[in-house]
């Protein structure tokens, strides 16, 4: 087993990371940029270097500090939290390159599923559908015979995309002309690469993920399935919850088999998430995080495991400590991020200083967060502040545990969207469950929005 | 917010908006407001401009410079070895900074007197750690 892990994150994943390894007797190495010298993550970890100034490109993307600090502290692993470098391949190369364990999949596995088209070719070679779609297309006249081929509704993307920009809805050979237009000069001018692709529209389709885990002796299980549908605009996630509500169990044991048999297919290790759009009875793989995701908690509350000490024990070379047949949802979890945004100003990120900080407690309540009254968010880095997560024997029972526990928090100094998420805990229709990605852009449905 | 300890609560915030891109900051809460503004700097090239609050204390004339680590490693003095009471000509060489087999010089950034020296050779330093102090003379 490792004896000091580095931890190349902030936040709350790094204390995350640093509570995991403290339970295993593992000494930590945290870093921090200038902005966060006095972070949590900082305090409570065994050491600690400054790598850099705030912003993120000069710190916690700054390969040669965070690696040298590794190097001096002693360092055997890395665990790289989620974002920042956690889906870097080649930061996991030099990483094996330097000797020190990088705690998720290798940098062959990482490579494949970031780059969307091998990633889709790989999951379409496992039998795990993926949306219809056109390869790159060259001219208008070939977008018409390929959306004429998949069928409308469809959607054109920028094959460099991201951000919805480049996109476009097409509805019908009538608007195709103009979209194709637009979107490629959009293409051009954010990216630099006008070219364009085409895949058919799910319409309203639920965000369904499932949680997968592989270990060196080849063996992979699922730990069940999140449903993320509850989105803010800009697809980013708000609300999690598992095991996913009103999902026939015939869709829920394809995406299962599925999953497995995708991570199969890559000879997957460590922790990963395969993100499936999920439309009636209709899945489509989106994307596989090779990474532990923030919304790990729930899988966690819900099955009883400790998925980053899981990481930690795998990537030191142990089996798996679970079998599939051990893996069963004990509870019903759910989590909602509190983030420091404006959700009247489209979730507008607010950096400030907390005044006041009050968290939940009581049974079946569990607060990931690194921040405290009189912390400072700075303006650098992603603005999620706190997740809350509870879990209880039936999900209404969930849902009434996490009224409470929202009713308990305070968070004062900032806008944050601690009053959306009281909402969508009273809102009749998050009660029914099943909800589309769409959920939260109903006109008028919400208040705080 | 409570003002207990302002000072203590608003120095953290004011560098981090002095950190930021941010040329407006404005926070209120019942009675209490705070603003800053960030004023342009008066000429190009000059210095980074400071956000402004009023009152504004005449800031001391700096003759103390620190010069810090711009990267984490190990520390190596080069001779001439530095110590208290050197005299630095120009922006000569001082230490270097090993990190991942490659060593990065540390230089004395002008000329000036060293006041402090603040790391053995030999340790590991990180990023911004202060290493010397220079006094212009």
């Amino acid at each position: 087993m490792f004896k000091k892990i580095l931890i190349a994150n902030r936040g709350e994943i790094a204390l995350r990371i640093v509570r995991a390894a403290r339970d295993m007797g593992i000494l930590t190495v945290a870093v921090f940029s200038e902005a966060d010298r006095d972070a949590a993550h900082v305090r409570l970890a065994d050491q600690a270097f400054c790598i850099g100034p705030g912003p993120v490109a000069r710190s916690y993307l700054n390969i040669p500090n965070i690696l040298s600090a590794a190097l001096i502290a002693g360092a055997d692993a890395i665990h790289p939290g989620y974002g920042f470098l956690a889906e870097n391949a080649r930061f996991a190369e030099i990483c094996a390159d330097h000797d020190i364990t990088f705690i998720g999949p290798t940098p062959e596995v990482i490579a494949k599923m970031g780059d969307k088209a091998t990633a889709k070719r790989v999951m379409a070679e496992a039998h795990v559908p993926t949306t219809p779609g056109a390869g790159i297309l060259d001219t208008l006249e070939e977008a018409e015979r390929a959306a004429e081929r998949i069928g409308y509704p469809v959607l054109l993307k920028a094959t460099a995309g991201g951000g919805g920009k480049g996109m476009r809805e097409v509805r019908s050979v009538s608007e195709l002309a103009t979209a194709y237009q637009t979107a490629q000069a959009e293409a051009e001018a954010n990216f630099k690469d006008g070219r364009l692709y085409l895949e058919k529209l799910i319409e309203r389709p639920r965000h369904i993920e499932v949680q997968v885990f592989g270990d060196r002796f080849g063996r992979v299980v699922h730990l069940g399935e999140r449903d993320c549908s509850v989105q803010k605009p800009s697809h980013q996630k708000l609300v999690e919850e598992a095991p996913a509500p009103q999902l026939p169990s015939a869709v829920r044991e394809r995406l299962h088999a599925m999953a497995v048999a995708a991570a199969k297919a890559v000879n997957y290790t460590n922790a990963g998430t395969i993100e499936f759009l999920v439309s009636g009875n209709d899945v489509y793989f989106m994307e596989m995080n090779t990474r532990i995701q923030v919304e790990h908690p729930v899988t966690e509350m819900a099955y009883g495991v400790d998925l980053v000490a899981e990481q930690i024990r795998v990537a030191a070379g142990e089996p798996l400590s679970f079998t599939e047949e051990d893996l069963r949802p004990k509870r019903h979890a759910i989590e909602v991020r509190i983030n420091a945004e404006d959700a009247h100003k489209n979730f507008a990120p607010a950096a400030g200083v907390l005044s006041r900080v009050v968290f939940p407690g009581g049974p079946a309540v569990r607060v990931d967060s690194h921040v405290t009254a009189g912390d400072i968010v700075p303006p650098y880095y992603d603005s999620m502040i706190a997740k809350i997560i509870v879990a209880a024997p039936t999900r209404e029972d969930a849902i009434l545990c996490m009224q409470r526990a929202l009713a308990e928090t305070e968070i004062e100094g900032v806008h944050t969207t601690i009053d959306i998420c009281r909402e969508i805990m009273a809102d009749p229709v998050f009660a029914d469950g099943g909800v589309a990605i769409d959920y939260l852009q109903r006109p008028h449905a919400f208040a705080s929005v | 917010m409570s003002l207990q300890r302002p000072l203590e609560r608003l120095r953290p915030l004011l560098a981090s908006f002095a950190a930021s891109d941010l040329t407006h900051f404005e926070l209120r809460d019942g009675d209490f407001a705070l603003e800053f503004i960030r004023r342009k700097p008066p000429h190009v090239g000059a210095a980074p401009a400071l956000p402004v609050v009023a009152p504004v204390a005449a800031a001391p004339e700096v003759t103390e410079r620190i010069v810090r680590a711009e990267l984490v490693g190990v520390l190596h003095w080069t001779k001439p070895l530095i110590s208290l009471g050197s005299q630095l000509e120009g922006d000569r060489q001082v230490a270097t900074i090993e990190a991942l087999g490659v060593n990065t010089p540390v230089r004395a950034g002008g000329s000036g007197v060293v006041t402090r020296v603040l790391v053995n050779d030999g340790d590991a330093v990180d990023y911004g750690q202060a290493l010397f102090v220079v006094e212009r003379v």
